[in-house]
């Protein structure tokens, strides 16, 4: 099956089993790529991308999924203001995510950032909840609340809305 | 890039008809809804012996949210947080419980309705208090006619959520059948909807429980249609009228011996008919038994 996708910024037209795993197809594709894909059925959530600026499980998405659409990986997403936002948070509150989940965890903050953006509440059982995707225990629940609100407060002032 | 391997060939009809016709030719096509389950599936790639596949994606039919006055109607492609959105002021608060553990919003925004309730041996929540509410699914199935069967019959029933599964939790519907669309009571104001689970069904298999009752209480303090469901992410769906009609007209409130033979009646029935629940999980649900029925004298007690 040919696939015609934009991944990190740059156009990838490609032949592919149509079930392929995109993790698969990203691991061939960027030599970079920070997702280390050590999982067994999705269950350690480190192959977290945006495909169309959603986060996504890349494990479970097979190339026929792809094909027209846009996927950002960490290693461009650590170039945008979005991430700095949530690297700004890390700094002030003194909390980092181990270098194995780093990537996944820093779109996972993402992921909620957006739905608090779209006014849902970031409460302790739903960052518990988003959390659960990725089990490295790096970090408390407690520690990533307090690392959500604070990249909300960033985020909230660089875009120039209260918070 | 180029792939070595047989290539999977990927079907993407746009109505049912035509999904239909694709599974009667070949049965044996693995069907995509949102690929939580497909994809997890230990060796899914690369795997020789893979079949081909058709996505569900394309079929708006099968997309639809639909409520009035009595049910929900939710089609089988319905991802799981679209439910949520959609049914936020219709359904019970513990639907919405139940289905917002499932998982996460990663998670919840691929996972569908129909493939949460159609995973060959997997069960989730939404199984057992789908079942509790009384809740229905349309199953096409695919009767094939003729000598040499190539003339095809497409049955349509509805089938109660209930009776889907076999003991072990199986789902057995698989082979040439489809579900289509789930509808769903809305639980009136004198009905009450409890769903409790012990450990979550997606990290904790092999423990978890998930628990769902719903029930009324008549004008005479006695309960009426209750409809219990407990369930096992591996291996166990325990419904069983026999067990629902001895809560019927149960006083509230409940004493005290009266919860402990019920619990071990329960518990009979369990070991019985469910021989993969675990001890710890025939424990876990008889205590969750036991939690209900007090919680239900307490509200009982508390309007009286």
């Amino acid at each position: 099956m040919k696939i015609n996708c934009n991944i990190d910024g740059q156009n990838y037209s490609f032949i592919s089993n149509a079930d392929k795993p995109l993790n698969k197809i990203l691991q061939e594709a960027i030599p970079s790529f920070a997702v280390k894909n050590k999982c067994l059925n999705s269950r350690c959530g480190n192959c977290l991308v945006l495909l169309d600026g959603k986060c996504t499980i890349s494990c479970l998405v097979p190339a026929f999924k792809i094909n027209g659409t846009t996927i950002e990986t960490f290693e461009s997403f650590k170039r945008t203001k979005a991430y700095h936002d949530i690297e700004k948070a890390f700094e002030d509150t003194g909390n980092h995510p181990c270098s194995q989940c780093y990537a996944s965890k820093v779109l996972l903050i993402e992921s909620i950032l957006q739905r608090m953006e779209k006014k849902t509440d970031a409460t302790r059982e739903l960052i518990a909840q988003e959390m659960s995707i990725n089990n490295c225990q790096c970090l408390e629940t407690s520690q990533m609340e307090i690392i959500i609100h604070k990249a909300f407060t960033n985020r909230s002032k660089r875009n120039g809305r209260k918070a | 890039m180029a792939e070595k391997h047989r290539t999977t060939a990927i079907y993407s009809p746009k109505s049912l008809n035509e999904l239909i016709s694709i599974i009667a030719k070949e049965p044996q096509i693995r069907i995509f809804a949102g690929g939580t389950s497909l994809m997890s599936a230990e060796g899914f790639y690369p795997n020789q012996d893979n079949g081909d596949i058709v996505s569900l994606e394309h079929i708006s039919e099968l997309s639809r949210v639909l409520h009035n006055e009595k049910y929900i109607e939710v089609g089988a492609m319905v991802t799981l947080q679209q439910f949520l959105i959609s049914g936020l002021n219709v359904v019970s608060k513990e639907l919405y419980k139940a289905i917002s553990q499932i998982g996460s919003y990663v998670v919840r925004t691929r996972a569908t309705i129909g493939g949460c309730l159609c995973t060959k041996e997997n069960r989730y929540s939404l199984c057992g208090i789908l079942a509790s509410l009384g809740a229905v699914a349309e199953i096409k199935m695919i009767n094939h006619l003729g000598k040499k069967g190539k003339r095809i019959k497409v049955v349509t029933r509805w089938i109660p959520v209930s009776k889907l599964y076999d003991a072990n939790g199986t789902f057995m519907f698989t082979n040439d059948s489809v579900l289509t669309r789930v509808r769903i009571p809305i639980v009136s104001e004198n009905e009450k909807c409890v769903f409790k689970s012990l450990g979550s069904p997606m990290y904790d298999r092999k423990s978890c429980v998930m628990f769902a009752l719903k029930y009324s209480v008549a004008q005479n303090a006695s309960f009426s249609s209750p409809s219990l469901c407990v369930s096992i992410s591996e291996g166990g769906f325990f419904y069983n009228p026999d067990f629902n009609n001895s809560l019927t007209s149960l006083s509230v409130p409940v004493s005290v011996n009266q919860i402990r033979k019920i619990c071990d009646s329960f518990e009979e029935m369990v070991i019985e008919e469910c021989p993969d629940f675990s001890d710890l999980q025939v424990e876990r649900a008889k205590r969750l038994l036991a939690t209900v029925l007090f919680d239900a004298n307490t509200i009982f007690l508390s309007k009286t």
